[in-house]
């Protein structure tokens, strides 16, 4: 049984008050899918994914908008025991692609998240396996 | 963000595609490797038959037998469109309102119809992360366009590529 820290990773973080084009280009620059946002103790606060961004383009002061702004912060996160197929069912019954993985004492701690891309690279990985 | 308004000023013409036999484990490389959202999936008469994308490989992989799954296995037959003319505001809420990550342009020629343009939310992302109009030059429907011997030769390159980086594995 496959477990989520078997394919979680780093997410690339950034501040509160960074502009969400900045956001933007981060997640374009990185192939990522969200981005976590974090206070000056470097703590998480936040989320802001390609979802969040979709939803400001649309907005008339998109141009003005930060992080803060716009961010998710309810952090559900799962245990990175968690086996793979619960947090895919999680993810998909919320509509979204990013499960933020943390044993409960180090929720404020930890970046690692586990994304739809994740899941892709293990799917194709496992066909390149099958084919050597 | 640069001044583009419409829907055709940020459609990218020319839209990924696969057989309906692709193993889903090759359209997940495909979506990695190329950075898309889905592949639409075209039968023997270039029919559009439906369309494949992240979420139906990521559901996919909740079934026990999804290393046997072919693209039309788990395709969805319908096709998120949008017209062209509509501004970009309008369509980047009804992506968001439809929870979809990209839209065709549908063209039927003689009873078959094909995808002619998409727009897929990393367009609206590259809208807002540009700096200016420069780093949009593929987009829209007016972008200058390879030629299909230059979209041939490009292919055959990256083939070329892919076939040098896994020569030392086998």
């Amino acid at each position: 049984m496959m477990l989520v820290r078997e394919l979680a990773q780093p997410a690339p973080t950034c501040r509160t008050e960074t502009p969400i084009a900045d956001v933007a280009r981060l997640l374009l620059q990185q192939r990522e899918e969200a981005v976590a946002i974090l206070n000056e103790l470097n703590e998480i606060v936040g989320m802001v994914s390609r979802s969040e961004l979709l939803r400001a383009y649309a907005r008339e002061d998109a141009a003005q908008l930060t992080a803060a702004m716009i961010m998710q912060t309810n952090l559900t996160h799962f245990d990175p025991e968690t086996p793979l197929n619960t947090a895919i069912r999680w993810m998909r019954e919320r509509n979204v692609r990013w499960a933020l993985i943390a044993s409960a004492p180090e929720i404020l701690s930890s970046k690692t998240v586990l994304t739809f891309r994740h899941l892709l690279r293990y799917l194709a990985a496992e066909h390149h396996a099958v084919k050597e | 963000m640069s001044e583009r308004q419409f829907v055709r000023d940020l459609m990218k013409v020319g839209v990924p595609k696969c057989a309906p036999d692709t193993p889903l484990a090759e359209a997940a490389q495909f979506l990695l490797d190329q950075d898309q959202e889905s592949l639409i999936i075209l039968d023997q008469d270039g029919h559009a038959m439906g369309i494949i994308g992240q979420t139906e490989l990521v559901e996919a992989m909740l079934q026990d037998d999804w290393g046997s799954l072919t693209a039309m296995d788990v395709m969805r037959q319908d096709i998120p469109q949008v017209p062209p003319e509509i501004p970009l505001t309008a369509a980047a809420q009804l992506m968001a309102d439809h929870k979809v990550r990209i839209f065709h342009l549908m063209h039927n020629a003689a009873g078959i119809i094909y995808p002619a343009a998409f727009l897929s939310l990393d367009h609206f992302l590259r809208h807002l992360a540009a700096r200016d109009s420069s780093e949009l030059d593929d987009l829209g429907i007016k972008a200058v366009r390879m030629s299909p011997i230059e979209a041939f030769k490009k292919r055959r390159d990256e083939a070329r590529q892919r076939n040098m980086g896994g020569g030392n594995e086998k």
